[in-house]
């Protein structure tokens, strides 16, 4: 099971990039994840993310990135077996925004060659359903990770097992969350209870386990093997 | 809470300016960086066309060694937010890391034009 190493979070208002204070990473089999969540702009978020700009420049890879068509924004970035050490986290926007919030988190254990699963998306544009997601392909060992973009001020984690890992009220009524859950908890389902939640972009995926490769046979059954 | 600069004028060519460093209070945890823009009623401040990219470094050393904080990048002229309100100003705020001889100093890089406006840098 991949295990959370550190984390770090921002929020700001007014803005076309931000930075995320520089916070270590370290351990093996790394993985550092980025969520992030706007408000404003109808464009498409499209952000890049970039750890240590200017320096070892690591790219981030997006693993979703949505609007609900009207104001919010949810997006999700990862970057596979980021250098050891403590650098910042530069975000850039596709256009001025509003509300910002993002939570980087950095795991171990991680699977490196194919470290996350099949994303999955949501959306709401109006009504009041929580935020939900159900992420079908995680396994057992698997961490489920999401981020959410809210229209509420008050929103909490509401599957059993689900941690929050952010929970950034940015203004009145505006606020970033991201989570984490045991794979094939409570069905996989990643939700947000909230006062009205009346829009909202969401985004989830699960982080696959680093698995150890078998060892090799004992000499005497491979020679065995060797001789058929 | 600190304000560590409070509304400070400013007034930058293109180029860039440095602030502080200032010293942050122990026992505060949160940072926030900000700078006044555009609004009805400040219409001389961070005009359109003028683009800040605002960095900041933190020592836990007293100013021995430094690493990079938070920070924004922004374009100026009046924000409509979805309320229909102004924003009066943009800002940055994160988690401190925890320490008994903190600094921040700041680095303003302006281009398109001079940016005039307030800056504050305020702990919690």
């Amino acid at each position: 099971m991949a295990t959370p190493d550190n984390k770090n979070t921002v929020t700001g208002i007014g803005l076309s990039s931000i930075t995320i204070l520089a916070f270590t990473v370290s351990g093996t089999n790394r993985l550092l994840f980025v969520t992030v969540g706007t408000s404003y702009s109808t464009v498409a978020l499209t952000t890049s993310v970039v750890r240590d700009s200017g320096g070892l420049n690591e790219s981030c890879t997006e693993a979703w990135d949505l609007t609900n068509g009207r104001w919010f924004h949810s997006s999700g970035h990862y970057f596979v077996a980021p250098t050891t050490g403590s650098y910042a986290i530069l975000i850039t926007l596709a256009a001025m925004q509003d509300e910002i919030g993002a939570c980087a988190t950095s795991w171990t254990g991680v699977e490196q060659a194919t470290p996350v699963g099949t994303p999955v998306t949501g959306s709401s544009n109006g009504g009041s359903a929580d935020p939900t997601l159900t992420v079908s392909d995680a396994g057992d060992d698997d961490v489920v990770i999401d981020g959410v973009h809210v229209y509420d001020s008050t929103i909490a984690a509401e599957s059993p097992g689900q941690t929050e890992q952010a929970n950034l009220v940015i203004a009145a009524a505006i606020t970033h969350g991201c989570s984490t859950q045991l794979g094939n908890v409570a069905g996989d389902v990643m939700s947000w209870t909230g006062g009205s939640n009346t829009q909202w972009a969401a985004g989830a995926v699960a982080i696959k386990p680093w698995v150890a490769p078998p060892p090799p046979p004992p000499p005497a059954m491979a020679a065995q093997q060797r001789m058929g | 809470m600190a304000l560590l600069i409070d509304h400070q004028s400013i007034n930058v060519p293109a180029g860039s300016r440095d602030f502080g460093p200032v010293t942050i209070p122990d026992g505060l945890a949160q940072v926030t960086l900000r700078l006044a823009r555009q609004t009805t009623a400040t219409p001389t401040f961070w005009a359109p066309g003028v683009t800040v990219d605002l960095k900041s470094w933190g020592s836990l050393d007293g100013g021995a060694t430094w690493q990079q904080w938070l920070g924004f990048g922004a374009s100026g002229g009046i924000l409509i937010k979805r309320d229909g309100s102004e924003t009066v100003e943009s800002w940055v705020s994160c988690p401190l890391p925890p320490g008994a001889a903190r600094k921040i100093r700041l680095t303003a890089i302006v281009t398109g034009g001079t940016l005039v406006s307030q800056l504050t840098v305020e702990v919690v």
